[in-house]
């Protein structure tokens, strides 16, 4: 299972990687600061010639040079990369990000929780959900 | 122009403007006095004509009389005699009109006297000769008439009569003089007042219309700060939430690390590491209640529904209800009274009554906490009291409790940020109220406040 992280800061990365930890199936982590990253990993464009297609993104909301909205319109506009399950993974919880989002066709929107506890389960349900539970496309 | 604050007070303008409407009346009341004299005069002039129209009157009977005897006496011819009776029958008549007419003038009267025996004389001369020549003693008549006794009567008489004629033209010339003379003076009274009183009503009429646009320049540059004032306030607030918002944020780190910290490398931290550690935890939380309690306290006042009734019985009962479990943990009792219906926000009304009834919970001594939550209606307001059997608070520090963060005892003795109290002196003041607190004889404390029957929406003012 390949998961791609779009998050600005490192730390909330490590959280989310920590998260993930000691999840049932093996599973292959990368992460990308930015936005325009995040679409170059994604169509495999250098430096990211080689990367693996992600069946899961976790995807923040307010990140530089460009944001998570933006990516968002532009995965769910590209047919070769609409099938990938995004959750929306951010600090605000204003309702019209929230609208936004699904607007945009996000899977799911959740707020990071304050405290490190309520974060790991808040992953570790995520984990569970979307690369156990659900089926995801090009299962074998 | 800063106008002296005399002239604002209405009682001023409307004494002026009594004033003035006092002028006016007195005008008219003189003009109508003189026309009134007007008319008296004429009524007098009229009967002065008349006075003079008799005396001369009398005169012309005597003249016919007169000119009736001498051509009978002359001629003999009867038809002579017709004018001489005729004219005889009118003296007496216009002799009584004139007494009449002259009553109370005693000096008019005693020449009226004076002519009635010459007038008597002069009739009765009259009366002998024309007897004479009846009788056939014409030429004695004629020597008789031409003696002039006759003639000498008819001129004191005329004498008399000029007199009287004179005197009554004099004070029909005096009575138009006066005349004259008063109504040149009302017009000048009636112009002068006209005058003076249209000066009044305009002086109140400018220096009022200048009050009313300083005052309404006044009411422009109120409503001008006002509207500054709220842009400025919604400013603070947004600025409020953002900052503790952004707070948040390097918080959630602080705390998240340290405990992962703490969890995978527990083995390489001694006792005192895992101590450090468990400071800067702790530290984070706080920090990050503090903000959150900050942020409410700053949102509570701005309120952000319009003023509505609440039932505060229902909201009461509510908030008991989640208090459940503290309740049940203190083995305490709440007594709830009835409750009214009041104007306000039912959100912040709640959270008055949660933070007052938290804190008799939390400050409890050791026998079981007995609550009791009271309302009471006085005239345009609502007071409402929790009192409880706890800890009590001692006066020194009354005031004090209501402070933002203010705290009496320590984060190991009673757990809080100190932002309760002063969270709910905030939304009391919005609804019109204030709040205090009084220790009771028997142990405790009762917080009591009041709500406005008819608090004034922020907005409204």
């Amino acid at each position: 299972m390949n998961i791609l992280i779009v998050d600005d800061d490192p730390a909330d990365v490590e959280l989310t990687v920590e998260g993930l930890r000691g999840a049932k199936l093996a599973i292959a982590i990368d992460s990308v600061p930015d936005g325009e990253k995040a679409l170059a990993y994604l169509r495999h464009e250098p430096p990211y010639q080689n990367s693996p297609r992600p069946d899961l993104v976790f995807l923040d909301l307010n990140m530089p040079r460009m944001d998570g909205r933006q990516v968002l319109e532009r995965m769910k506009g590209d047919p070769a990369l609409r099938s990938i399950p995004v959750v929306v993974l951010t600090t605000s919880a204003a309702e019209t990000d929230i609208a936004q989002s699904y607007n945009l066709g996000a899977n799911c929107y959740v707020t990071k929780p304050v405290d490190l506890d309520g974060f790991i389960k808040v992953i570790q349900s995520i984990e569970e959900f979307w690369l156990t539970v659900v089926k995801l496309p090009g299962d074998a | 122009m800063n106008l002296p604050v005399w002239i604002q007070r209405d009682f001023f303008r409307r004494f002026f403007i009594m004033l003035s409407l006092a002028i006016l009346v007195a005008c008219a009341w003189a003009a109508l006095d003189t026309i009134q004299a007007y008319k008296r005069s004429e009524t007098d002039t009229d009967k002065l004509q008349h006075r003079i129209y008799n005396i001369s009157t009398l005169v012309g009977h005597l003249a016919d009389m007169e000119t009736g005897q001498r051509g009978y006496v002359m001629s003999g011819e009867k038809s002579f005699l017709e004018p001489y009776e005729a004219a005889s029958t009118h003296i007496q008549e216009t002799l009584r009109r004139l007494r009449e007419q002259h009553e109370g003038d005693s000096d008019a009267m005693r020449e009226l006297d004076t002519l009635s025996e010459l007038v008597e004389r002069k009739s009765d001369f009259l009366k002998m000769t024309i007897h004479m020549r009846a009788s056939g003693r014409g030429q004695a008549a004629v020597e008789l008439i031409s003696s002039g006794e006759g003639q000498r009567t008819m001129d004191a008489i005329r004498g008399i009569s000029a007199r009287l004629e004179d005197a009554d033209r004099a004070l029909i010339a005096a009575r138009a003089a006066e005349l004259d003379r008063l109504s040149g003076r009302t017009l000048r009274l009636v112009l002068a007042g006209f005058a003076v009183s249209i000066v009044i009503l305009l002086a109140v009429f400018v220096l009022f219309d200048r009050e009313v646009v300083a005052r309404r320049l006044a009411l422009e540059k109120l409503s001008l700060y006002r509207e500054e004032l709220e842009r400025s306030n919604q400013e603070l607030e947004h600025f409020a939430y953002v900052a503790s918002h952004d707070l948040q944020e390097p918080l959630r780190k602080i705390a998240s690390f340290a405990q992962l910290l703490e969890r995978k490398y527990r083995h390489l931290l001694d006792e005192t590491g895992v101590r450090y550690v468990g400071y800067l935890v702790d530290g984070a939380h706080r920090m990050s209640d503090l903000i959150n309690d900050l942020l409410m306290y700053s949102r509570a006042g701005r309120k952000s529904q319009p003023f509505a009734p609440v039932d505060l019985a229902v909201a009461v009962a509510r908030v008991a209800q989640s208090l459940d479990v503290a309740v049940h943990e203190a083995g305490a009792m709440l007594d709830i009274g009835p409750l009214p219906v009041v104007r306000g926000d039912a959100t912040q009304l709640s959270q008055v009554f949660q933070n007052l009834l938290t804190n008799a919970l939390k400050f409890r001594s050791d026998r079981p906490p007995l609550v009791e939550v009271r309302a009471r209606e006085h005239q345009d307001h609502w007071e409402f009291s929790v009192a409880d059997n706890g800890i009590g608070i001692s006066p020194e520090h009354r005031e004090v409790i209501f402070r933002m963060f203010q705290r009496l005892h320590t984060r190991e003795e009673y757990p809080g940020t100190g932002i309760g109290l002063a969270l709910c002196k905030r939304i009391v003041n919005l609804h019109g109220g204030d709040i205090q607190v009084d220790s009771r004889p028997e142990g405790g404390s009762v917080f009591t406040f009041t709500v406005s029957k008819n608090p004034k929406e922020r907005d409204q003012t």
